[in-house]
C-alpha cells in the first residue's frame, strides 16, 4: 500500500470515529413511535370490524339453516273450524276426514300459514278415535296438517 | 429482557403491535441509518428526513421483510439508500458542508492523516458517483462487511469490492495536490 493509500485509509478511519456518535434527533423517534401507535389503533378497528362481519355472517348462516323448510306445495288454508265443515278441495278425488283441531281455534284465520301432506304412523288414528284399540295398526297413513305461523300444528285430517 | 432479542424477533413483535419491540428496533438501527444518509448527502436535514422515511416505510411494509434475502439491517439500509437518492434528486444536500478553510495546508495527503481536512474528505465522498459513494460509505465509514453491503445494495459481493476500490481511487485523484494530473472522472 502506498503512502497515499495509507493516508486515505487513515483519513477514512478518522472520519468514521469522528461520526460514530452521530444519531438522529429525538423528534424523529417521537414521530416514528407516534405513527406506530396510530397504525396499531387503525389495525385494531379494522380487525374489530372484520370479526363483527364474520360473526354476523355466522349468525345469518345459522338462522338460515335452522328455518323450517317450506313444503313444495303450499295451500292457503281457511280457518280450522271452517275447514272442519268446509274441507280444502283436494287436487284429485280423495276421501278424507274432517279437520280435527289440535289447538284451540284462533280468532284470526290469518294465523294459519299452510297445509302440508305428511305420512303418519297408522297407530295415530287411535289418538283421534278413528281406529279401535284392540286391532294392530301397521304402516303409515296420509294426513294433511294445518300449520300456524309459528310452525305449530293446528289441525289434522286423514286421507283414506 | 427484550434487548437480547434478534432483529427478526423484534420485527415480528412489532408486527404484532408491541410498541416496546418497535422502539428498541428503531433505537438499535437509527444511528447507522442516519450516518449513512448524512455521509451520502452531506446534509443533516436530508439525513433526518431519510431516517424518518426509512422507518415509516418499514412500518408500512412490515410484512414484506424476507429473512432469506438478508438481515434486517441490510433491509433497512436498502430502504435508506433509495430514500436518500430520491431526496438528493429533489434537493442536492452537500451545500450544507462548511466552507473549506482558505488557510488549509497545501499537502492534503498529510492532512488526511491528521484529520485537518475532514470536511474536504466529506465533500470528496459526497461528490463521488452514487454507486461508488454508497459502497464506500457502507464499508469504510459504517464498517459493514462486504457481504452485508452486497445484500443492502442488491449486487454481487465482487461488485461491492471493486466499487469500494474504485471509490478510493477516485478520492485519491480528487484529493491529489494541486498541479498533479487527475486520473479518473468524477460525476
Amino acid at each position: 500500500m502506498s503512502n497515499r493509500e495509507q493516508h486515505l485509509k487513515d483519513g477514512l478511519l478518522a472520519l468514521r470515529e469522528a461520526d460514530a456518535g452521530m444519531e438522529s434527533p429525538a423528534t424523529v423517534e417521537a414521530l416514528v413511535r407516534s405513527e406506530f401507535i396510530q397504525r396499531r389503533r387503525q389495525h385494531r378497528v379494522v380487525r374489530l370490524l372484520a370479526w363483527s362481519a364474520v360473526a354476523a355472517a355466522v349468525v345469518l348462516a345459522v338462522a338460515l339453516t335452522t328455518r323450517p323448510p317450506r313444503p313444495v306445495s303450499v295451500e292457503q288454508p281457511r280457518a280450522a273450524s271452517r275447514a272442519a265443515s268446509t274441507p280444502v278441495e283436494p287436487r284429485r278425488l280423495e276421501l278424507t276426514t274432517e279437520f280435527i283441531p289440535l289447538q284451540p281455534a284462533p280468532a284470526d284465520p290469518d294465523e294459519f300459514s299452510q297445509i302440508i301432506r305428511v305420512q303418519l304412523p297408522r297407530s295415530e288414528l287411535r289418538r283421534f278415535g278413528l281406529a279401535p284399540f284392540d286391532q294392530p295398526l301397521e304402516g303409515t297413513v296420509r294426513a294433511d296438517v294445518v300449520l300456524g305461523r309459528d310452525g305449530r300444528a293446528q289441525a289434522v285430517r286423514f286421507v283414506y | 429482557m427484550i434487548s437480547g432479542l434478534s432483529d427478526e424477533q423484534l420485527l415480528t413483535g412489532a408486527a404484532h403491535g408491541d410498541q416496546e419491540y418497535w422502539t428498541l428496533l428503531y433505537r438499535r438501527h437509527q444511528g447507522r441509518i442516519y450516518r449513512f444518509a448524512f455521509h451520502m448527502s452531506g446534509s443533516h436535514s436530508i439525513a433526518e428526513e431519510a431516517t424518518q422515511e426509512t422507518f415509516l416505510t418499514l412500518l408500512r411494509q412490515i410484512g414484506r421483510y424476507v429473512p432469506a434475502k438478508g438481515t434486517v439491517a441490510a433491509y433497512l439500509l436498502g430502504i435508506a439508500r433509495y430514500k436518500v437518492l430520491r431526496l438528493l434528486e429533489q434537493e442536492p444536500g452537500h451545500e450544507e458542508l462548511p466552507a473549506l478553510d482558505p488557510a488549509a495546508p497545501v499537502n492534503p495527503e498529510e492532512d488526511l492523516a491528521r484529520g485537518f481536512q475532514q470536511e474536504q474528505l466529506r465533500r470528496a465522498i459526497v461528490a463521488l458517483p452514487d454507486i461508488y459513494r454508497e459502497a464506500l460509505v457502507l464499508c469504510e465509514l459504517e464498517g459493514i462487511d462486504y457481504a452485508e453491503a452486497a445484500a443492502a445494495l442488491g449486487c454481487p459481493l465482487g461488485t461491492i469490492k471493486s466499487r469500494v476500490s474504485r471509490a478510493k481511487q477516485l478520492l485519491l485523484d480528487r484529493l491529489a495536490p494541486a498541479g498533479t494530473p487527475q486520473k479518473g472522472c468524477l460525476a
